[in-house]
């Protein structure tokens, strides 16, 4: 872009502290028209200040911010969105119990107050009509309720709604930030948020925040790189690999396989987990595989094709309604206290509400499902430093930075760090079946490894793994055969032995229902189930 | 006098050893303040407050208040309420005094009928919570009108008085001088239920459930059994808090529990223990119901009317409702 426009956006040494926490030290970023920069850096790097501090939500101690070439400094949320920089929340903040113009709309229905001071709903059903059109939601119905949205659509009127209220507001060039928006999202949705982001390009400025480094690299013009609140890259895309991001966040090469497949193997012996035609009406339909001892099964799929019904029905959270499971042999009886009693281990993929009391410490989360056996007597007394002695051992084998120790609350770790906890209250149950729900969801380059590494360290003690991921590059990496779910069916089992290992696109190609499909499936490789 | 300040030394080192903080927060501490703000003000205020004629009835009045507190406390831990420890009160007195005038004159067998009755009742009110999957609040609601309604049918409206030496006892007696047996009930209730909630897998869920309930179900913890033990609990000392109310006065009545609902609320949110479950606990609740005990016994002796007192109390759980709100919001956000 020429020189002589003035970017839409401008941040300029920009520093805040919390208490003696320097968490942004200096740091510029700047927008230009139609530009669209990534925002990258581990947990705790300062990405989501540096937001906050864009969104008007948090003021900075130091630095300046200029919007088209004019200092700004709102102190709001608000007031940045009147100035046209509106932000894309990484959980969505469309409201479940409206309906779909209400939420395009919501907070600045004053627009459209008609006579009596009354809403004009034929207005704003108008408005919202064209809105849905601009984004792309031409099927879309103006007054459906949100709740009954996919996650996908759910998406799409998020970026829709900023995109509107730019032009409620008459911004001509808004910016618009993402938080995080792929993390929640399947691969096929993920796409097709990359396409809305490409549409974006035309009129907007985005700062896009995400884990996902290859997503960032395809779809970015620019790359900001955040570690410890400095900011030690701004460069093109076109220039940088995958290497280079993972390097600059981490502050160290990334170290052989990332995935260690070479420690990929599953060892032979009767099968561990047995699963015999079990099937849930309107789910699922009857599917049966055996895992030998340290095997690991991804299960792959888009939303809606019964993965995460598959592995909670394995964890015991939900009960078949024909067939059976089996671990070593002895059948599953059905519900949670049941599968934990078996050796079944269950990591959910929504850490903050079913895997981890976030208000409490890392112990007391830490020994929930082991009170009842390797923390307590017969007569119900907690062994108190039985469980903190075990804790204290796993935050030293998976290296879980905590600052209190034990005693830390879930709430003041990263993500990464919470999700090691997560894996620590199963891994201490010494479980013969692992089923993990995308276990590295918003989790940094560093704790991923980690992460990886315990799980082929339970592999190798001959637990057999479950794995649901929509990070398909980290499922293929990990597995050893994936299971591939549309709409229901079990429709292949991909073989992904180390070296063989079939393409990420050959998997997306699988995952497609056949109606949609454009071309088959062809890949070498992969066998019928 | 010093029978009085006795629990708050220990209290002073228990704060410092909360389940589920790492040290004494401003929160933890401002109930000690008020409560010896409020013991200063009204010494000075009412010569006969320090008296030990009164502070032998203050022992009483809170070590009853104590109990009926204490498994309410715990129901709260778990996030749910109960409403209907008022109304356990009235029907634990309805029956004992018809058992008492009706020439039952063991006192072992009035604890044991007392006991039967919290938890039967306890367990009526958990299982219809758990099992109808319905709130909490409506369940005991229910219940509350229930049990009323049954214990005033018991004693057909009217006060019934009886006349058991033994009974009578359990309630004013001294086992160790100077301090009420209700006091004492109270305080080996607290103690029990302190290690209990503390030290054991069980009291451990409590707090778990509280704080997340669907984390506890995928750890593979059947969350009704413990839901139900917590009713139950409360039930218990619902019961007992009625017996000794019971034998204080030789009679029970319509009006038997009528203000244990409010008070015991009020000690609870006073003492520190936030109604959205998962922190406090019983040590916070003792805090609250000696400044309960304090304020009323304290405004009667000031001679302040019945009606404004009832006000007072309203306002002061408020306040401590918003200090212990607001005292959440920044350990969250830190």
């Amino acid at each position: 872009m020429p020189a002589t426009v003035a970017p839409l956006l401008e941040a300029i040494d920009i520093t805040k502290t919390y208490g003696s926490n320097e968490v942004l030290s200096k740091v510029s970023l700047s927008v230009a028209p139609g530009e669209i920069v990534g925002l990258i850096g581990e947990n705790g790097a300062g990405k989501s200040t540096l937001l906050n501090i864009l969104s008007g939500v948090v003021s900075p101690d130091a630095g300046k911010l200029r919007r088209n070439g004019a200092p700004i400094a709102p102190s709001t949320y608000r007031e940045a969105s009147r100035s046209g920089i509106i932000r894309v929340f990484q959980d969505s903040a469309l409201i479940d119990n409206l309906r779909v113009y209400e939420n395009l709309f919501f907070g600045w229905e004053h627009f459209f107050t008609g006579r009596l001071g009354l809403l004009d709903r034929r207005a704003m059903l108008d408005a919202a009509r064209k809105a849905l059109d601009a984004g792309g939601l031409t099927e879309l119905a103006a007054d459906r309720p949100i709740s009954d949205l996919a996650p996908g659509e759910r998406q799409a009127l998020d970026i829709a709604r900023a995109v509107a209220t730019a032009d409620l507001l008459g911004i001509e060039a808004p910016v618009i930030l993402f938080d995080e928006p792929t993390t929640a999202l399947d691969s096929a949705n993920e796409e097709n948020f990359l396409r809305l982001l490409e549409r974006l390009r035309g009129r907007a400025g985005v700062v896009f925040v995400s884990h996902r480094l290859g997503e960032v690299l395809r779809s970015c013009d620019r790359i900001v790189v955040l570690k410890d609140g400095k900011r030690v890259a701004d460069a093109p895309a076109s220039g940088l690999t995958d290497a280079d991001l993972h390097r600059l966040m981490v502050g160290r090469e990334r170290t052989g396989n990332y995935y260690r497949e070479d420690r990929q193997k599953p060892r032979p012996g009767p099968a561990r987990l047995e699963v015999n035609g079990i099937a849930i009406a309107g789910a699922y339909e009857p599917v049966s595989f055996a895992l030998a001892p340290g095997e690991v099964l991804g299960l792959a799929g888009t939303d809606g094709s019964g993965k995460r019904r598959l592995a909670q029905t394995i964890a015991g959270e939900r009960s078949p309604d024909r067939g059976e499971i089996r671990v070593d042999g002895k059948r599953l009886r059905t519900g949670v206290p049941a599968a934990v009693a078996a050796g079944v281990a269950f990591v959910p993929g929504e850490r903050q509400h079913d895997g981890l009391i976030v208000r409490e410490t890392i112990l007391a989360n830490f020994e929930l499902p082991s009170l009842h056996d390797l923390f307590s007597n017969a007569a119900g007394f907690r062994l108190g430093r039985k469980a903190r002695t075990a804790a204290e051992r796993y935050i030293a084998e998976l290296e879980i930075s905590a600052p209190n120790g034990v005693e830390s609350r879930i709430d003041t770790l990263s993500g990464g760090n919470q999700q090691k906890v997560l894996l620590a209250k199963w891994l201490v149950r010494d479980p013969r079946v692992l089923v993990l729900e995308n276990p590295t969801q918003g989790v940094d380059t560093g704790a991923r490894e980690a992460i990886y590494r315990a799980v082929r360290d339970a592999a190798a003690r001959g637990v057999a793994v479950v794995i649901v991921s929509d990070d398909l590059p980290e499922l293929i990496g990990l597995s050893d055969r994936i299971l591939i779910l549309v709409e229901g069916r079990s429709t292949r089992l991909l073989d992904a032995a180390p070296g063989a290992k079939p393409e990420e696109a050959a998997v997306v190609a699988e995952m497609i229902p056949a109606g949609i499909r454009s071309t088959p499936g062809t890949t070498p490789g992969i066998t019928h189930v | 006098m010093s029978d009085q300040t006795v629990p708050i030394a220990p209290l002073a080192r228990l704060t410092e050893r909360l389940p589920f903080r790492s040290g004494p927060s401003f929160v933890d501490v401002l109930p000690l303040l008020v409560l010896v703000a409020l013991v200063v003000f009204f010494a000075t205020q009412a010569e006969s407050f320090l008296g030990s004629r009164n502070l032998l009835v203050m022992s009483g009045q809170a070590g009853i208040l104590l109990l009926v507190s204490l498994g309410a406390t715990l129901v709260i831990v778990t996030g749910s309420i109960d409403l209907s420890v008022g109304s356990i009160i009235l029907l634990t007195g309805a029956i004992l005094s018809r058992l008492l005038v009706g020439g039952v004159d063991s006192t072992l067998l009035v604890i044991l009928a007392t006991l039967a009755i919290g938890a039967t009742a306890g367990f009526v009110n958990g299982a219809i919570f758990a099992f109808g999957r319905i709130p909490s609040f409506i369940a005991t609601l229910g219940a509350l009108s229930f049990f009323n309604g049954l214990g005033l049918t018991i004693i057909g409206g009217r006060s019934i008085a009886f006349d058991s030496p033994g009974v009578l006892n359990l309630a004013i007696g001294q086992w160790i001088p100077n301090v009420q047996n209700s006091a004492l009930f109270g305080l080996v209730a607290l103690a029990i239920l302190f290690v209990f909630s503390r030290s054991t897998r069980f009291g451990r869920y409590l707090y778990a459930i509280g704080g997340n309930e669907r984390v506890v179900a995928l750890s593979g913890i059947s969350i009704r059994r413990y839901k139900i033990l917590a009713f139950v609990l409360s039930g218990v000392t619902a019961a007992l808090a009625g017996l000794l109310v019971t034998a204080q006065l030789s009679a029970s009545g319509p009006s038997l529990g009528s203000t244990a609902l409010l008070d015991s609320l009020a000690a609870i949110v006073i003492g520190g223990t936030a109604l959205s479950g998962g922190n406090g606990g019983v040590h916070r609740t003792l805090l609250g119901v000696l400044i309960v005990t304090v304020l009323v016994n304290g405004l009667n002796q000031l001679g302040v009317q019945d009606f404004a007192q009832i006000m007072i109390k309203g306002a002061v759980i408020v306040v401590a409702a918003i200090f212990t709100m607001a005292s959440q919001r920044g350990l969250h956000l830190k």
